[in-house]
């Protein structure tokens, strides 16, 4: 010891704060740690250039009629135009 | 620029995500002028560095010790550091696997170095490498690039890179054993029997067709309608996550942030709408099929296919025409 364990979600319900909870939270201490103190030197190692909304390169084919035709149109697609079946 | 792809294997079998990674690498190494070795890592697996060394790259490094035959952290870490410690890379790629996750930030950490993770792409501009990840859940992309001194270390999301465009070499690759230091008592963790949580479960990333379901499917007795369409397709059934927080479906089977990432060639989305959390967990996938009573739902944006209208009389109609051309 000391281990760490990490966690995924989905292994248990959310537990939602209470009004009382809140409450307490207002007067709980919050430690700052600051990072000179932990005796580490980090410089940066990595920058990010640019952020950007990602560009739409799909364009869909609908496919219309019935039900039977919608579903033979699809199957049609798949077998010979993106050939995964 | 001098590149080292580490590979992962489990009991003799490749994660196929390791191609993905290699055809990357491929590609770097060959517009940067540079060279390419590849890792592979654990005990018994003289077979799959053979296998590794018919692809186009300049040396396979085998690391096999008798404390690599489980995967641990620990042993893991320190035996790649010795490997890196040797080959002396500039950049060291990775598949962006669970197992990678698991170590390979301690692995840049332990050396001091950072690590951009779960890459979609890159690109190589004006002597530049660029690495392109997703930030907030995929609603916006960043170009990254390394600072300081290499080692550099990246991993590639599966799918982000596609395996059959790996080059075969015109000749065998040497094979290199690396000897590793390695004592149990620096392995701190002890892995006992690997398990599957349910009984069929498989590992949704390596199948190749998925027929994925969410709430439009309205009720647990519809699912068994979706099994069978994804059964006659030779594919598997997966969910978003409603479906498996309802617990209709297990959480292994779910797609999206909070659970796996597939790229598959062919997806098929029954009554799923699209939410980002969801797209970001399949849009890497080949070809997209979204069935949805909803023309607006934004899971059309990245289909390749798209039908609007009932599923419930859609996919019947699908599991005919495929039980049809079986018949015949």
């Amino acid at each position: 010891m000391p281990a760490v364990l990490t966690i995924q979600s989905g292994i248990n319900k959310v537990r939602y704060a209470t009004l009382k909870g809140i409450m307490a939270a207002k007067k709980k201490e919050i430690a700052t740690i600051p990072r000179e103190s932990l005796g580490v030197a980090i410089g940066p190692t990595q920058r990010i250039e640019r952020i950007y909304v990602p560009v739409k390169t799909k364009k869909t084919e609908f496919l219309t009629g019935t039900p039977k035709e919608a579903a033979a149109k699809l199957l049609e697609k798949l077998r010979h135009d993106a050939r995964v079946l | 620029m001098k590149i080292l792809l580490i590979t992962e294997q489990r009991e003799g079998q490749w994660n196929k995500t390791s191609f993905e990674t290699l055809a990357a690498a491929q590609q770097i190494a060959a517009k940067t002028d540079g060279s390419l070795a590849g890792v592979v890592i654990g005990k018994g697996i003289a077979a799959l560095a053979n296998e590794l060394a018919a692809t186009k790259l300049d040396e396979v490094l085998l690391v096999e010790h008798d404390l690599l035959s489980a995967y641990t952290p620990d042993g893991f870490t320190i035996a790649l550091q010795q490997t890196i410690a040797q080959a002396k890379p500039d950049l060291v790629l990775l598949p962006h696997t669970y197992q990678v996750r698991d170590f390979a930030p301690k692995l840049a950490a332990s050396l001091g170095k950072g690590m951009i993770g779960d890459c979609i792409g890159y690109r190589h501009e004006n002597g530049k490498l660029i690495f392109v990840r997703q930030m907030f859940q995929g609603k916006t992309v960043a170009d990254v690039i390394f600072e300081g001194a290499a080692p550099w270390f990246a991993t590639f999301q599966a799918g982000a890179c596609r395996a059959d465009t790996v080059i075969q070499g015109a000749s065998k690759a040497p094979i290199t054993p690396v000897a590793v230091d390695l004592k149990p008592e620096q392995i701190r963790t002890k892995p006992l029997e690997l398990f599957r949580e349910a009984k069929q479960a498989v590992d949704l990333t390596q199948a190749p067709i998925l027929v994925s379901v969410g709430r439009g499917i309205k009720a647990p007795e519809n699912i068994p309608m979706a099994e069978k369409l994804a059964k006659l397709l030779g594919g598997e059934i997966s969910a978003s996550r409603p479906i498996c927080d309802e617990g209709w479906l297990p959480m292994d089977r779910q797609i999206g942030s909070s659970g796996q990432t597939v790229a598959p060639k062919l997806y098929l989305a029954l009554g799923i709408s699209g939410a980002i959390q969801h797209v970001v967990g399949m849009k890497g996938s080949r070809t997209i099929v979204a069935i949805n009573k909803d023309q607006n739902a934004p899971i059309f944006e990245v289909a390749d296919y798209g039908i609007v209208g009932d599923l419930f009389e859609i996919v019947p109609a699908l599991i005919d025409e495929l039980e049809k051309t079986k018949g015949t």
